[in-house]
């Protein structure tokens, strides 16, 4: 696909960003041709967000050309705005006004709506865009954007970044756009944009999720240290090589299950579909039934201490909710069963969840890494009511050399990467030492090498006799579990076993039990 | 259209399942609820209207309904001016002063010379404008910046009147007391103010945008919209609100008092609150708001027809003010399903 025949729709040349003493990045250059869809690939903190910022102008550079549509301009000058330059930005935090409706959200993005019935006419423009995109996302014009998921919201900031502003769009600079997203919903994403590609429009995409570079993206730099080290593409690209050339870590370019490793071996393993391991196993921590099960005679599911258990499926089909009732039935006094729509749960134990939503629904903005860490569990470094700073910071410091922060406990949590924030919640759920771990898509805009330290984490948690409960919009990492409750529409349509837990297998059983 | 494409989601793969039965009667077929923000204080100044009315018939008369409905208008007003502040993610403590500073121009100054008293009344609006412009460009908190003011206003009101007097020009006095055949000129106010201030809010796209800037500043400004000169217009239009709250309050008074609307400052507030606004930013109703602060203004006349006690009175208003919310929290729970994220998810 590397047309070099094609026009040039972007070069950038020698751009270098100095940030105090880091120098975020150095002497970087690349080239997007029109109908070309680029990614830039690099772990957290490689300079990929600072460089597209100078690119579409939001920040400026310190030297360096930037050369948009035969426009050059020296990066250290003042820019246009980005929409007026023809650019489109999707940025990695979720950025739409929770107070307004789905309509209205798109009346301001979308410039050319009329005085009259503008929330009708931006709507339909953004629903032409969002049925395109992502068939049946089930989004109303009425619904509050407040009241929609994550997945949801990302799924609307991508299609208002495709409305009329004024100017055609002629380059998408898209910060990770999928992060969270489902399976089906960034396949149609990547159809889309491939078809748009088609008719001359280019792109420049960042994410974590490499698989999706490799598959969709007809050319990848891989950046580090603020370097454009490489450019990739073409059949001879996979995950490992781009993970090679991040140099994020030899330990993860090994194929397969890494530092996590496969579920131990002598524990007893079940027969593929079976409900459950043979009986034996550590103490039973989590009870997860049907409701109306009974008539073909499956029990509940039991899962014991020392077992990572994943939830999977399509995005929103009730694995958030079995992972907040489980919340609330270790919060209620009596550990009681609680329900969902179609399933009954109990907790036996204490639990710690970890919000993916961590800027809503986990950090404290305002408060350093040590009060975020230890929020959870102040009872462990208080006398008599009052909070020792230092036992408070040493708790954090603990936690974070294990997990491998690398800041001080009195740091603002703000001032920590999206990664290394995500690292702190877990170090927050882990500190407060409850026997079952809920997880809530903690990976989410993570990159790889966090990633991986994640996982053997989690795995070592659970040798430690912790009882993991894992949901994950990412079907890839879900082969870390040893069991994977795949959901449909609400129910559990079935259960894999880890070394089983393919994507494709993940896929074919979600759609398997569809009626 | 709509309904076409949401079936087609439905029964795809992709969708999830619905929303509760319940929940589902709770919305149009947009999504939108079928019961705006406005509903319960709508429905509890109904039956406030209907308890003072069978308690006092006659209060159901022209010249009933416009002393009952009368006292309330400026505060109807004033929680306006504050509504704007708080759509735009603020919160204005100045307003009582405020308030009380354009009662005493009104009473003072307008009444000696009316160019100078104009300019008077333009210059607060502009000013708190500016104010706008300070809390935004300095990122201050809008609490803080609008106490201090509330210091100021009230000190140049003393200034000019130290002690109650003064005379509100009779034009004014007359105006704001006019008396229209059939409907009472308070209801016909209220009316109006209620619809430009929903339609502009609530159905124009610069209205969405001055939610948006409360709600998430950010998204604004990356969608290519100016926070600064949205904060600017939501604080000039609160300016505007004030003065005519102040004129409204001046033509019932008909004299001047430095201290005449310092309860303002807490009961505007109440007002947005109960009319079911929340502090999040650009959450708020203006319909909700008029009948929020017709609520607030209309208990103690309830509550004196019903003979309670004056000790009783505070306790029983503030009593009713919790009741309020709490069925709102029962109303928003029915609305939403169980839980907005895990509706959300199926919505």
């Amino acid at each position: 696909m590397a047309d070099a025949t094609r026009s040039v729709t972007l070069r950038v040349t020698g751009v270098s960003k100095r940030f105090g003493t880091t120098q975020a990045v150095e002497d970087a250059s690349f080239v997007v041709r029109a109908g070309e869809l680029i990614g830039i690939a690099g772990h957290n903190g490689a300079g990929k967000t600072t460089l597209l910022n100078v690119v579409a102008g939001q920040l400026r550079g310190d030297s360096g050309t930037v050369d948009l549509a035969g426009q050059p301009r020296e990066a250290t000058a003042a820019a246009p705005a980005p929409n007026d330059a023809g650019i489109r930005i999707v940025h990695q935090e979720l950025s739409l006004s929770p107070a307004l409706r789905v309509d209205e959200t798109a009346a301001v993005f979308d410039r050319k709506a009329g005085a009259f019935s503008w929330r009708r006419q931006a709507w339909r423009k953004l629903r032409d865009v969002l049925d395109e995109m992502f068939p049946g996302h089930g989004i109303r014009p009425g619904l509050l954007i407040g009241d929609l998921s994550i997945s949801r919201r990302q799924m609307i900031e991508c299609a208002c970044a495709m409305l009329s502003r004024g100017r055609e769009p002629v380059l998408l600079i898209l910060d990770e756009p999928t992060s969270s997203l489902g399976n089906t919903a960034t396949q149609t994403f990547y159809a889309y944009l491939r078809k748009r590609a088609e008719q001359g429009l280019s792109a420049i995409i960042t994410t974590h999720r490499l698989n999706e570079m490799v598959h969709y993206l007809d050319r990848i730099y891989v950046m580090r240290d603020g370097k454009v080290i490489s450019e990739q593409g073409g059949p001879g690209t996979t995950k490992e090589s781009l993970v090679r050339a991040m140099g994020v870590g030899a330990h993860e370019a090994q194929a397969g299950r890494p530092a996590a490793g496969p579920a131990p071996a002598g524990r007893p393993v079940a027969a593929a579909g079976q409900a459950e391991p043979a009986a034996g196993g550590g103490e039973l921590r989590v009870e997860i039934a049907e409701r109306d099960a009974g008539a073909d005679g499956a029990g509940p599911i039991r899962v014991r201490a020392g077992e990572i258990v994943g939830l999977a499926g399509l995005e929103g089909h009730g694995q958030l909710e079995v992972l907040e009732a489980l919340s609330h039935s270790a919060a209620s006094p009596r550990r009681s069963m609680k329900r969902t729509a179609h399933q009954q749960v109990r907790v036996t134990g204490s639990a710690s969840y970890v919000s993916g939503d961590r800027r809503v629904r986990g950090i404290f903005r305002y408060w350093s890494l040590a009060g975020n860490v230890s929020i959870s569990s102040l009872r462990a470094v208080s006398t008599a009511g009052f909070v020792s700073p230092a036992e408070e910071a040493g708790l954090a410091a603990r936690w974070a050399g294990l997990l491998g922060i690398k800041a001080a406990p009195r740091d603002p949590i703000t001032s920590l990467s999206g990664g290394t924030q995500q690292k702190a919640l877990m170090a927050r759920a882990l500190a407060a030492g409850g026997d079952v771990l809920l997880l809530e898509d903690p990976t989410r805009g993570v990159d790889q090498s966090t990633k991986d330290d994640v996982y053997a984490l989690l795995r070592e948690q659970a040798s430690q006799g912790k009882c993991v409960i894992w949901y994950s919009t990412e079907n890839d990492e879900l082969q870390y579990c040893d069991r994977i409750l795949v959901f449909r529409g609400g129910r559990i349509v079935g259960t894999l076993l880890g070394p089983e837990a393919s994507e494709d297998a993940i896929l074919s059983t979600s759609f398997a039990g569809s009626v | 259209m709509t309904q076409d494409t949401d079936a087609s989601a439905a029964e795809s793969l992709d969708a999830p399942a619905r929303l509760s039965r319940a929940a589902q009667l709770m919305r149009t077929p947009s999504g939108a609820p079928l019961l705006g923000m406005w509903f319960l204080p709508t429905v509890a100044l109904v039956i406030m209207l209907v308890a003072i009315f069978s308690i006092q018939p006659t209060a159901f008369s022209y010249t009933g309904l416009s002393l009952v409905l009368g006292g309330s208008f400026p505060l109807v007003l004033a929680a306006l001016a504050q509504m704007f502040v708080i759509a735009g993610g603020d919160i204005d403590l100045g307003i009582g002063s405020f308030v009380s500073l354009v009662n005493v121009i009104f009473a003072v100054t307008l009444e000696k010379n009316v160019l100078l008293g104009t300019l008077f009344l333009i210059g607060l609006v502009v000013a708190n404008a500016l104010i706008g412009v300070l809390i935004t460009v300095r990122r201050l908190p809008s609490i803080v910046v609008t106490l201090g003011m509330a210091f100021i206003w009230l000190g140049i009101a003393i200034t000019i009147l130290p002690n109650p007097g003064g005379t509100v020009p009779a034009p004014i006095v007359s105006f704001v007391n006019l008396s229209p055949p059939v409907i009472p000129g308070v209801v016909l106010g209220i009316v109006i103010v209620t619809i430009v201030t929903s339609w502009f809010l609530m159905r124009t796209r610069y209205g969405a945008v001055l939610r948006a800037t409360g709600s998430n500043p950010e998204a604004v400004t990356r969608a290519g919209w100016s926070v600064l000169k949205a904060k600017i217009v939501l604080y000039g239009i609160a300016g505007i609100f004030g003065v005519l709250s102040g004129m409204v309050l001046s033509g019932q008074a008909t004299s001047g008092d430095p201290n005449i609307a310092q309860s303002y400052i807490l009961l505007s507030i109440a007002g947005v609150i109960v009319g079911g606004g929340s502090f999040a930013g650009g959450d708020v109703s203006p319909g909700g708001t008029v009948a929020g602060a017709l609520v607030i203004g209309l208990m103690a006349a309830l509550l004196q027809f019903l003979n309670i006690s004056s000790n009783y009175q505070v306790g029983a208003q503030g009593l009713t003010l919790v009741v309020i919310l709490l069925f709102r929290v029962g109303l928003s729970l029915l609305r939403r399903g169980r839980q907005s994220r895990i509706t959300e998810a199926r919505a």
